[in-house]
């Protein structure tokens, strides 16, 4: 459509009675459309907000973020427990000072490393990176150790996994008391 | 305001008042929306639960406080300061370890940065090294040998820097826990201390009320950290059939059923209940856990709604009915076919994966309703899996004439409850379809028709002779001693209530007027002369004992019944109940013809036989020409899953449901005929068995339990080696009804309540498998012997064959983890323990009560079995196993505990001197001893 | 002191408005004239559409019912809700049910469900009153009767997207209404197993139209109503109609304005 240049704000004189009657909101209107309008704009904020809120379902069918993962003598020194990587993605060890558990996602680019027992490392397939029992990175492209999640004793005696708390090592959070379940 | 405006089709000014108008409709409205979404019937369950959470975690620190040993905290923390203290005093020295390991942990970053950076070059150049090795032409770049191994050489040297380092870091750390470790050590006890109360109180601040515990749960925000949350669990193993195709189970029960799994709420309101039975259910360690079996795969309803009616919960009765709708709203809902069992039903649900179970352990309910079922022989009309291989419910007919004479049979058929009110026979005229008082002459003529057919086809043997002479008061007297109480009924007042396993016989009322004399005598000697099938089993009676039974069974009589009319065939309705079979395969001039030609004998038989059929006699009666007919009912292996829209209601205003259903069908079972025009082939045909309340709700549970569903491999119950053995042996204690007289799995002994002197009851066969040996017990069931002489109830003979009695010797072996075999009897005993067994048995006095035959004034209950039979009857396990807690293995026994253990659990013994005082020694004394007692 | 604070404003407004963005895209001053009304019609791509002007007897409420207009407005929520339902919804026979139970049970203001089917309903409703409406007032008349045809293949395409709707919570209602509503193909002519001519169309031995390709088995994707239904009805109700149902509504507005305006006589 041959289209002509706008000129916004040089327009040709229009008819008055046209002009007159959209221009003015008498006192008489303005509390209805200062009505209208607020309440609409409100109901229009008030249901996109509702179907922002449709988008976080209440709850979820994937496993619950914490869960029990038996006693704590269940845990053999020295033992990484791969029981819990298919279900829950974390790893769960003892030591001689007590129980930390670790993400089994890898921190180059997400993959799930491997424990390896034979020869007491994790090792992700995608690039080779390396972990000790520990979590600590020491081979392949994996900038930094595994993160630990929350450890913690449940009110059964049992230990408890909270895998929405993540520990980052060089974040000094394994030191936080809640990333370790101290069994001395 | 009402003029329009020129340039616009409408006045402005009135549709901005109906902008405004609905504007405020519309807010208030969406708000009105997500209000009502927010608001759920769960959430204040949930809410109404975080206020008892309260209460009860106030009141556990309160108690946790007092359980604090005020001493030991006291101890432990004047020990804490002083070892703190002292610890301050060597503050130098640690800070200096410290520092040393800081400076450690630097150096150690720098040497594991340097030895990354050469790993990394040294793992790459390998691979190329290898390469070049083994392929001659390098991938990309060369690498020599002595590049290589330059390479490595570097590589080893700088771990070697970081493994040092490393070590000595060890080392330092160690020497600081070691300064610390009193203090750690201490801090560690108090800590241990107050954990009860530390737990508590960290709780209660969780559920104290505060404005982020109230933000979390406000509307629109509540996704970010919710306390207030739905709690479901999903079930992996036993999914759930719907709309054709098995759907993962996702059961959202805990949502309001909060402390399902807490014993502390069991004495709470519901939906706060603790669930009665944590032992086999819901927690972790029972065989049950909620995390693999749900709670809808055992309760049925509808696990993922969240709303109480929604979920399908439904009444046991119209009291609660009424209550819960002014509790809960409750509505029935109709779109879940499978409605949660009311809870007096529940255990209807154990049946899908225990179904080959005959006995399933725990669920007391349901064996007695599975009794009933099988007792009632539903089975003999609806076919009902796991009953296909069952012998007839009823008596076969095969030699009726023999047993009783053809009026008594007819009055029985006519009306078997007027006879004995207990009978499990049912009534199949003067029903809702067929009332006498319209049809009676037809009821009449149907009777004497089947009647005249069964004795046609029972087989002609000579009559029996007279019995000898016997006195019926010794009969009487026999009866109630010697165990026939244990299958049979002598009174049929309150007959429900009587234990299921002395219905299993019937009830010893009116034989007079029912039997023959003859007959009864040998009966009672041999039941098996007459019907090789009986379960009845032979008691080993004298001559003169059958006599006397047979005398008092014959002075039974059932008043009023012998003067009964006999149903009589009226000629008219024979000739139409003829017509009305020959017209079935005639058009109706030959069926006219047919009919002509036939004499009434002639249309007798021909009606019989179609009425016999018509009537399914032949599902409980082996009947002559009936060997290969059909059931004549609906299948019922699945009906606990039939749509209730398959249902036919008739005009019977009842609850759509199947349970209101059945519970009609059982009370009066030709009801749903009524205000329906039907011939008489269309009729309802099922009798009137005249259910008590309590069998009925028991036939109810159990054809509930019938159900559909398949559940994946893992989710279903499969019998270990040892388990399906002792289910067949179980099915043989059915069968044979063992537990009319034992108690077997600590269910059982029906004859009990007719003993009231406990020591005079039959023994209960709890450890039977340890306690006694495999050989004996074979034996022994061959032809019983006397274990325990005082008891007058014998133990019968079954006769059983040889597999027979293998199959329940190895039950009761796998029921106890007992061994076929014992090296007892080849094991070289020790003289010397011998001596000490015999000098412990005589010190405990044992033979007071273990004696070889009454004396003096000894009651029942204090006698016990000669020692003369241990030798070959018991084990030597089972004997110190047995002296170690008589009560465990008998409950109620007299034996004392002669080696009892205090509070922490230690044994104790009474003869100190004997042994050096050990306990489990002087009882294996024991037990030698008395495997050689006889020798 | 008024003017402080709208002074600024309006010269911000100012240039706002003359600012290169807002004058590529708004090619036209305020609609304050009638050129200025006629240019916002023409040059928005939405609602040139529309006439750029109409009757006053055409907006007339009594007229017209504001059917059509109603709707439109209906496709649109329907679009909008049924988007948001796509976020849930698993075309599967193991979760199609549990995911709309889901939506009722957990998923917050899963409202959108009861939003979608009543809306579903409603649209049938004014098309037919839209229909009836046209009729009464003889709009079918030519040179409109082009646009009653695509009218008619969009009444067509509306209980289409019902029929498939129908059968995506896999509940009993909806599987054994499409199985009976699917049947009725089994008669088309030539194309349908029991429809006439098609048990003539043979190729020696082989029956040319049988269960496993006839008209219904395209529609089903199988022999009887299952997984591969449910997916096919899916697509259809999710893309395939709507697409169809959008560029058909495109070519019905344009036709209104190609036609002399919204109804009214010629």
């Amino acid at each position: 459509m041959p289209d002509p240049p706008a000129q916004p704000a040089a327009p040709k004189p229009a008819p008055r009675r046209a002009a007159s009657a959209a221009k003015k909101v008498t006192r008489r209107e303005f509390p209805f459309l200062a009505i209208g309008w607020g309440m609409f704009t409100a109901a229009m904020a008030a249901g996109l907000t509702a179907a922002g809120r449709f988008m976080f379902p209440n709850v979820l069918t994937e496993p619950p973020s914490t869960f029990t993962a038996g006693f704590p003598d269940d845990f053999a020194i020295g033992v990484v427990d791969t029981r819990f990587k298919e279900r829950y993605q974390v790893w769960i060890v003892r030591d001689e000072e007590g129980i930390y558990a670790l993400s089994t996602i890898c921190t180059h680019l997400g993959c799930t490393p491997n424990w390896l027992e034979a020869e007491s490392k994790f090792k992700c397939p995608c690039h080779g990176s390396g972990f000790y029992a520990s979590g600590i990175n020491f081979e392949g492209p994996a900038p930094r150790p595994l993160e630990r999640v929350g450890v913690s004793l449940a009110e059964d005696g049992q230990v408890l996994i909270d895998k929405s708390r993540l520990f980052k090592f060089e974040a000094g959070q394994w030191n936080d008391p809640a990333s370790f379940l101290s069994l001395t | 305001m009402s003029k329009v405006a020129p340039g616009h089709a409408h006045n402005i000014s009135k549709l901005n008042v109906i902008f405004a108008v609905s504007s405020v409709f519309l807010l208030f409205s969406t708000l009105w929306m997500i209000w009502f979404d927010y608001s759920r019937e769960w959430k204040g369950f949930q809410r109404q639960f975080v206020q008892m959470e309260r209460d009860l975690t106030a009141r556990q620190i309160q108690e946790a406080q007092q359980g604090i040993n005020q001493a030991d905290l006291q101890r432990v923390q004047g020990e804490l300061q002083q070892a703190q203290t002292a610890l301050a005093a060597e503050q130098a020295a640690l800070e200096a370890i410290e520092a040393e390991i800081a400076d450690l942990d630097t150096r150690r970053t720098l040497a594991d940065i340097r030895e990354r950076e050469i790993k990394a070059v040294y793992d790459s150049d390998k691979f190329y090294y290898e390469e070049t090795r083994e392929r001659g032409t390098p991938l990309g770049r060369a690498v020599s040998d002595e590049e290589f191994a330059a390479l490595e050489t570097s590589f080893f040297t700088a771990r070697d820097v970081r493994v040092a380092i490393d070590f000595e870091l060890t080392q330092k750390r160690a020497e600081l826990r070691e300064q610390r470790s009193s203090v750690t050590e201490l801090a560690g006890a108090m800590e241990e201390l107050t954990q009860a109360v530390t737990l508590a109180r960290n709780k209660l601040d969780s559920l104290a009320p505060s404005f982020p515990n109230t933000f979390r749960n406000l509307p629109v925000v509540d996704f970010i950290d919710p306390s207030i949350e739905v709690r479901q669990v999903l079930v992996r193993n036993v999914t759930e059939e719907l709309n054709f195709a098995q759907v993962p189970r996702i059961d959202r029960c805990q949502t309001c059923h909060l402390a399902i799994d807490n014993p502390d709420y069991a004495d709470a309101p519901q939906p706060f209940t603790t669930h009665p039975n944590l032992d086999i259910f819901v927690s972790r360690e029972s065989s049950h856990p909620v995390d693999d079996f749900g709670c809808t795969s055992c309760h049925l309803g509808r696990g993922r709604k969240l709303s109480f009616s929604g979920a399908t919960h439904m009444p046991e009765s119209v009291e609660e009915e009424h209550a819960w709708m002014e509790q809960y709203g409750w509505k029935e809902d109709h779109y879940w076919d499978n409605p949660m069992y009311q809870a007096n039903l529940t255990e209807a649900g154990c049946i899908k994966c225990h179904r080959d179970q005959v006995f399933i352990p725990g669920a007391q309910h349901l064996n007695q309703s599975r009794m009933t079922y099988e007792l009632s022989g539903c089975w003999g009309c609806h076919n009902t899996a796991g009953y296909e291989d069952k012998r007839n419910r009823g008596p076969s007919l095969k030699r009726i004439a023999h047993k009783t004479d053809r009026d008594f049979v007819a009055r029985w058929v006519r009306d078997p409850k007027a006879f004995r009110q207990s009978t499990w026979m049912p009534t199949f005229w003067n029903l809702d379809n067929n009332p006498d008082s319209d049809l009676q002459a037809r009821n009449d003529t149907e009777v004497a028709a089947i009647v005249e057919y069964v004795f046609e086809h029972s087989t002609d043997d000579a009559d029996y002779a007279a019995p000898p002479r016997g006195s019926a008061a010794r009969g009487e007297a026999l009866v109630n001693e010697i165990g026939c109480l244990g299958c049979h009924l002598t009174d049929e007042t309150g007959y429900d209530q009587a234990s299921i396993y002395r219905r299993r016989g019937p009830a010893l009322v009116g034989t007079g007027t029912k039997l023959d004399a003859g007959f009864v005598y040998e009966w009672v000697r041999n039941p098996r002369h007459y019907w090789e099938e009986t379960y009845m089993p032979d008691l080993r009676l004298t001559d003169q004992e059958a006599a006397d039974i047979t005398a008092w069974l014959m002075g039974l009589e059932s008043n009023g019944f012998a003067s009964m009319g006999v149903p009589q065939a009226d000629a008219g309705e024979l000739d139409e109940l003829t017509r009305e079979f020959l017209r079935t395969s005639l058009p109706d001039a030959m069926a006219a013809e047919r009919l002509a030609g036939m004499s009434e004998r002639d249309k007798l038989l021909f009606s019989g036989e179609w009425l016999i059929r018509r009537h399914g006699c032949f599902g409980c009666h082996e009947i002559g020409g009936f060997e290969d007919a059909q059931k004549i009912g609906v299948d019922l292996s699945t009906w606990g899953s039939k749509m209730v829209t398959r249902l036919d209601f008739g005009y019977i205003d009842i609850p759509h449901t199947r349970q209101a259903w059945l519970e009609q069908k059982l009370t009066s079972p030709r009801s749903y005929d009524r205000g329906k025009v039907k011939a008489p082939a269309e009729k309802l045909r099922m009798p009137q068995f005249g259910f008590t309340d309590s069998d009925r709700q028991h036939i109810v549970r159990n054809v509930l339990g019938l159900v559909r569903d398949e559940f994946p491999q893992e989710g279903t119950k499969t019998l270990s080696a040892a388990e399906a053995v002792a289910e067949q042996a179980r099915h043989l204690i059915h069968n044979y009804n063992c537990r009319g007289c034992h108690l077997i799995d600590g269910v059982g002994g029906g004859i009990y309540e007719t003993i009231e002197d406990t020591g005079m009851r039959p023994p209960d066969l709890h450890t039977q498998g340890r306690r006694t040996q495999a050989d004996w017990l074979y034996h022994f069931l061959e032809d019983p012997t006397e274990v325990r002489f005082w008891l007058t109830a014998r133990m019968p003979s079954f006769n059983f064959t040889n597999e027979e009695a293998n199959t329940l010797i190895s039950g009761f072996l796998a029921m106890d983890g007992g061994q076929p075999f014992d090296d007892e009897q080849a094991r070289e005993y020790d003289r010397a323990e011998l001596r000490v067994g015999a000098q412990l048995l005589d010190q405990l006095q044992c033979e007071r009560c273990h004696i070889a035959a009454a004396a003096g004034t000894m009651e029942a209950s204090q006698l016990a079995p000669s020692f003369r039979l241990a030798g070959e009857r018991l084990t030597h396990d089972w004997i110190v196993d047995w002296m170690l807690d008589p009560q465990s293995i008998t409950p109620g026994t007299q034996m004392p505990q002669f080696w009892p253990t205090d509070q922490q659990g230690n044994r104790l013994t009474p003869l100190p001197d004997i042994l050096d005082g050990d306990p489990m020694a002087q009882m294996r004394a024991v037990a030698s001893y008395l495997m050689n007692y006889d020798r | 002191m008024l003017n402080r604070i709208l002074a600024p404003l309006s010269a911000a407004w100012k240039e706002a408005t003359d600012s290169q963005v807002w004058t590529s895209i708004f090619r036209h001053g305020k609609p304050v004239s009638n050129r200025n009304r006629a240019l916002v019609m023409m040059s928005n791509v939405f609602l040139h559409l529309h006439p750029v002007k109409s009757r006053k007897a055409g907006i007339k409420l009594r007229y017209t019912w504001c059917m059509g207009g109603i709707t439109f407005f209906l496709f649109l929520v329907l679009t909008f809700t049924g988007l948001l339902l796509m976020f849930y919804y698993r075309p599967t026979v193991e979760y199609a049910y549990a995911d709309i139970v889901d939506l009722q049970e957990h998923v917050p203001l899963g409202i959108m469900r009861e939003l979608h089917r009543w809306g579903a309903h409603a649209m049938v409703i004014t098309v037919w009153l839209h229909m009836l409406r046209v009729f009464m007032t003889g709009s079918y008349k030519p040179p409109r009767e082009f646009n009653w045809g695509i009218g008619v293949v969009l009444l067509v395409l509306t209980l289409l997207l019902s029929f498939t709707g129908y059968l995506l919570p896999w509940d009993q209602l909806a599987i054994w209404a499409i199985a009976v509503g699917s049947n009725m193909a089994r008669a088309t002519p030539l194309l349908g197993t029991e429809g006439p001519l098609s048990a003539s169309l043979t190729l020696g031995d082989i029956s040319l139209i049988n269960a496993g390709n006839d008209a219904r088995f395209a529609l089903l994707g199988a022999r009887s109503v299952g997984q591969p239904t449910l997916l096919r009805f899916y697509v259809l109700h999710c893309v395939g109609l709507p697409l169809a149902a959008a560029f058909l509504m495109a070519v019905h507005f344009w036709r209104v304005r190609k036609d002399g305006g919204i109804s009214g006589p010629m």
